[in-house]
């Protein structure tokens, strides 16, 4: 039957067969787009031409803006108020006059105006650290000269009126207004004026109280008064101010027939008092003036010269003494051993018997001793706790003082015999304020040198840091290092104090011997080591030396580039002199300094941008220039070795230093430093997909998710939860967390233009590490899925802006 | 005469050439997309026409091979049922294989119409003014951006 039936090819028949055109439009096209190529290339020329010109316009105007940068500086800095308050807005005023001139100068070429307004920026924001220093270091110096007239004036009011109560009031001032601008340094970290001069500014208003009090009085003829501060004997004091009426008429004061009278009244003869310093020598009270009346010539000069020369002499012989002895005291009672019974004893009775100080001087020292021995045991309890514990066993201990000094008066009976001078000086007052200015002072010592305070307060610190030393630098060394590392900076974290590995004059001694290494080799050979020496806390260890030593400044590359490149770097940096010869005027190079630094300040400026978030943060600015510094430095290296181009060079140091090791991610509001590599065993950071999160989390809704705590003025406000986060999330943002392994929620204060890390409702600090992001961000994608609204706010940059 | 009107003059006068050249060629491609309008046109009709003669000669080949079929079957000494339930599907078979010619037919014109059209569309865009003045605008314009581009960072 198969062989009768012939098959039909259906298939075959569907097949259309395509209709095909009659010629093409693309070689007909073909003279036609000729022609147009050859304008194409003709457009190429005048383009290549127009940026030539505006290369050239903007390395010209470049230099003219960088000198009138560095002008408007220095004239801000001249014509500012003496407090430097307005040096900005005098750098602005000046700038704003003059970059008009140099705007219309170079007009015509937008792309070159363009990068010339671009320059303008950098200039400026480069210009707005240095104007925060200038106007920080005029504040200081304004802050010391009014302090200083201040003190000038009240001197000349304690000159002019030896009154006590005036007295004391002006130290009291002076105390306060110290006491006033360490608050603030404390409190705000700006060095208004430092502890150091504040201390200095005080001893010499006390000095010169001291000073003038005894010249006023000398001046008001209170001799008896002056000698007894000075610690005179009476009999001193009678001399020259109390005479018996036989002596009085002898010297001429008064006449026979009115001493006399005086005896039979029984009645002393006194030198009346005047009240003002210069009435001794120029006018003279009626009084005054009748006795030096009835003295002879001869007698009243002789008389003022012998009191002078009495005086000087008591006053310079008596006032060191008696500094000394107190010093002695002083150190004596508030040495940090414990100060025994009997010691204490001792020093009470080489007190009460001494024959020279006046009663008053002798129990203002007791009581000294007493508050100081009170405060001493407490002391040492209350520094081995955290700070933040301190505060409530102060309050016990000022408690627990009263009863100590009581007791210790029952134990020393000679201190009773002092009667009612020593109970006046009111020692459990003073021992409490003692106690408080003894925390402060040594939490002071202590902020500005830890380890050594850790190292003593600690025995089994020292044990793991003598373990460590005996180890050396084997591997058994630098784990028992590492143990002694992580114990400290906990130690630290324990206490409140500053978290340091190094105490200062072991930072300062490594920081010196890396600048002694002859060359490079032996430079690089030294931090290698120091590197596998100190492993995870390298960095911090580097920090360290750098904050002792600014010349070091540059090294911060270290940290953060790639272990390979170190030899590069440090061959660069120890050689930094050499190098800048050949960029300076005469130099070989010297046209391209100005772009190689220019060209390294664009290039850093995202990841600067990072750290330094507002014009006056200025707490990372020393690692940045160092960075920067350091990126300049192997540029020209490169230029000067290489023969590289200076745009190249540039690009490739940066990459050298930064590039390689981190991603700079970018989201708006939110910068962030991204390692590439976060270690062994753990995941790439992926930067899309941190910006992809940091986006997410900076909208109300990742906020909410994140259960960040609402602001208790907003509470107080009666915003709701919703409302309050439409409202803050423009003022959030994400930065690099201190240990470079993740992110941390921020919020900008819209007052003081700070920055704090956000708290959930947990009290926690809001903090994602780079490989829970990786871990999120798929949910995320999901979510973004479901609403494209959200999508599209997404995609729209200004929305994290927050403008 | 200064830098940036030499640059400026150069960039201008790039910008007449390349539209006199675009012009140029743009007109070239019209021209050959009238003929070529023209053609699918005539292409249209002749597949029309293909098509309805195919399927004269399937509708005339198949009838014979049907009765040739059906003798072939006699022949064989095949029974009636069989013999008449094949020949019955054969003439389905016949009539969908009819149906696709005209099909493709059909598809081929309407194919080639469409073309016709589009070629029209684009003489009509060739020719147009507005046209020729936007691709102008394009270019100032990607010289504007590739200078931004040369410079933003």
């Amino acid at each position: 039957v198969a062989s009768i039936i012939p098959r039909i090819k259906e298939n075959v028949r569907i097949q259309p067969s395509s209709p095909v055109p009659v010629g093409s439009g693309d070689f007909a096209r073909r003279e036609g787009e000729q022609i147009e190529n050859i304008g194409g290339a003709i457009m190429n020329i005048g383009q290549a031409m127009f940026k030539a010109d505006a290369v050239s316009k903007q390395s010209a105007a470049s230099e003219e803006i960088t000198t009138l940068v560095n002008n408007s500086k220095l004239i801000a800095e001249q014509t500012s108020q003496s407090n430097g308050a307005d040096i900005k807005q005098k750098f602005q005023e000046n700038f704003d006059k003059n970059i008009g001139k140099i705007r219309e100068k170079y007009s015509g070429n937008f792309v070159a105006n363009k990068g010339i307004e671009e320059f303008i920026q950098n200039s400026k924001v480069g210009a707005d650290d240095t104007l925060t220093a200038a106007s920080l270091k005029k504040l200081n110096s304004f802050t010391i000269d009014s302090i200083n007239k201040g003190n000038e004036s009240a001197l000349a009011r304690i000159y002019n009126n030896p009154d006590p109560a005036l007295l004391q009031a002006e130290i009291a001032r002076v105390n306060n207004e110290v006491a006033a601008y360490t608050k603030i340094e404390e409190e705000t970290g700006v060095s208004a004026l430092s502890v150091d001069q504040g201390m200095k500014l005080k001893d010499n208003f006390y000095k010169g109280v001291a000073e003038n009090r005894l010249k006023g009085l000398i001046v008001k003829q209170r001799f008896g008064e002056a000698l007894g501060l000075l610690g005179a004997s009476q009999t001193d004091s009678e001399l020259f101010n109390e005479f018996v009426p036989d002596q009085a008429a002898k010297l001429g004061f008064i006449t026979d027939d009115e001493a006399r009278e005086m005896s039979s009244r029984g009645e002393k003869f006194k030198i009346p008092t005047m009240t003002k310093k210069d009435k001794m020598h120029t006018k003279l009270t009626p009084e005054e003036a009748l006795v030096m009346s009835r003295l002879d010539d001869g007698t009243r000069q002789s008389l003022t010269q012998q009191l002078q020369a009495k005086m000087r002499e008591r006053t310079e012989l008596r006032l060191s003494d008696l500094n000394a002895e107190i010093a002695g005291f002083e150190q004596l009672a508030f040495s940090p051993s414990p100060v025994s019974q009997q010691q204490t004893s001792k020093i009470l009775n080489s007190i009460v018997t001494n024959p020279d100080l006046p009663p008053v001087a002798k129990a203002r020292l007791a009581n000294k001793v007493v508050s100081g021995l009170a405060v001493n045991t407490q002391m040492q309890q209350i520094l081995t706790v955290p700070k933040a514990e301190q505060g409530a066993l102060i309050e016990r201990a000022s408690q627990d003082i009263d009863k100590v000094t009581k007791d210790l008066i029952k134990m020393n009976p000679q201190l009773k015999s002092m009667g009612k001078d020593f109970a006046t000086q009111g020692y459990t007052e003073q021992a409490k304020m003692r106690l408080r200015s003894m925390i402060n002072d040594t939490n002071k010592r202590v902020a500005e040198d830890p380890v050594p305070f850790l190292l003593g307060s600690d025995a089994n610190l020292d044990m793991l840091k003598r373990a460590s030393a005996d180890a050396g630098q084997t591997p058994e060394g630098t784990e028992a290092l590492k143990k002694y590392n992580d114990t400290l900076l906990a130690k630290a974290q324990y206490l409140g104090t500053e978290q340091k590995l190094l105490p200062k004059n072991e930072a300062v001694a490594y920081a010196d011997k890396i600048k002694m290494l002859p060359d490079a080799d032996e430079t690089d050979k030294y931090i290698t080591s120091l590197r596998q020496t100190y492993g995870e806390h390298f960095p911090r260890f580097m920090g360290e030396l750098m904050s002792v030593d600014k010349g070091l400044a540059p090294m911060a590359a270290l940290t953060y580039a790639d272990p390979l490149n170190s030899r590069e770097l440090v061959d660069g940096i120890k050689n930094k002199k050499q190098i800048d010869a050949e960029f300076k005027v005469g130099g070989k190079y010297a046209k391209e300094k100005n772009i190689v630094e220019m060209g390294v300040k664009q290039e850093m400026t995202p990841f600067r941008r990072i750290f330094v978030n507002s014009g006056t943060d200025t707490s990372n600015l020393g690692m940045i220039q160092g960075l920067e510094k350091a990126v300049e430095i192997q540029a020209k290296r490169d230029i000067v070795n290489n023969g590289k181009m200076p745009d190249i060079a540039v690009k490739e140091a940066y990459d050298k230093v930064i590039g390689s090791q981190y991603h700079i991610v970018d989201s708006g509001r939110s910068r962030v430093l991204v390692p590439r590599d976060l270690g062994q065993g753990k995941p790439m950071p992926n930067p899309d997909n941190i910006n992809k999160f940091i986006k997410y989390n900076s909208m109300p809704e990742g906020l909410k998710n994140l259960n960040v705590a609402m602001l208790k003025a907003d509470e107080k406000d009666g915003l709701t939860y919703d409302q309050f986060l439409q409202k803050d999330a423009a003022l959030m943002k994400w930065s690099t967390n201190a240990t470079q392994t993740g992110i941390r929620l921020m919020r900008t204060d819209p007052i003081t233009g700070a920055d704090r890390p956000v708290r959930d409702k947990f009290g926690r600090i809001v903090e994602k590490s780079y490989e829970e992001i990786s871990l999120e961000v798929p949910s995320i994608d999901q979510k973004n899925k479901l609403n494209e609204t959200r999508l599209k706010e997404l995609n729209d940059e200004r929305f994290y802006k927050g403008k | 005469v200064a830098f940036p009107i030499v640059a400026a003059g150069l960039m201008g006068a790039g910008l007449v050439v390349r539209a006199i050249g675009r012009d140029k060629a743009n007109r070239a491609e019209a021209d050959i997309e009238v003929q070529n309008a023209a053609f699918y046109r005539e292409q249209a009709k002749f597949a029309e026409d293909s098509g309805r003669r195919s399927q004269l000669l399937f509708d005339r080949d198949s009838v014979v091979l049907f009765g040739e079929q059906q003798s072939g079957l006699a022949n064989a000494g095949v029974g009636a049922g069989f013999s008449s339930q094949f020949m019955g599907q054969q003439e389905l078979y016949r009539d969908a294989e009819s149906n696709a010619i005209k099909a493709e037919a059909d598809m081929n014109v309407r194919l080639a119409t469409l073309r016709a059209g589009l070629s029209d569309q684009k003489v009509n865009q060739l020719r147009s003014r507005s046209g020729q003045v936007l691709g102008i605008l394009g270019d100032a314009l990607n010289v504007g951006a590739s200078f931004a581009g040369s410079y933003g960072r």
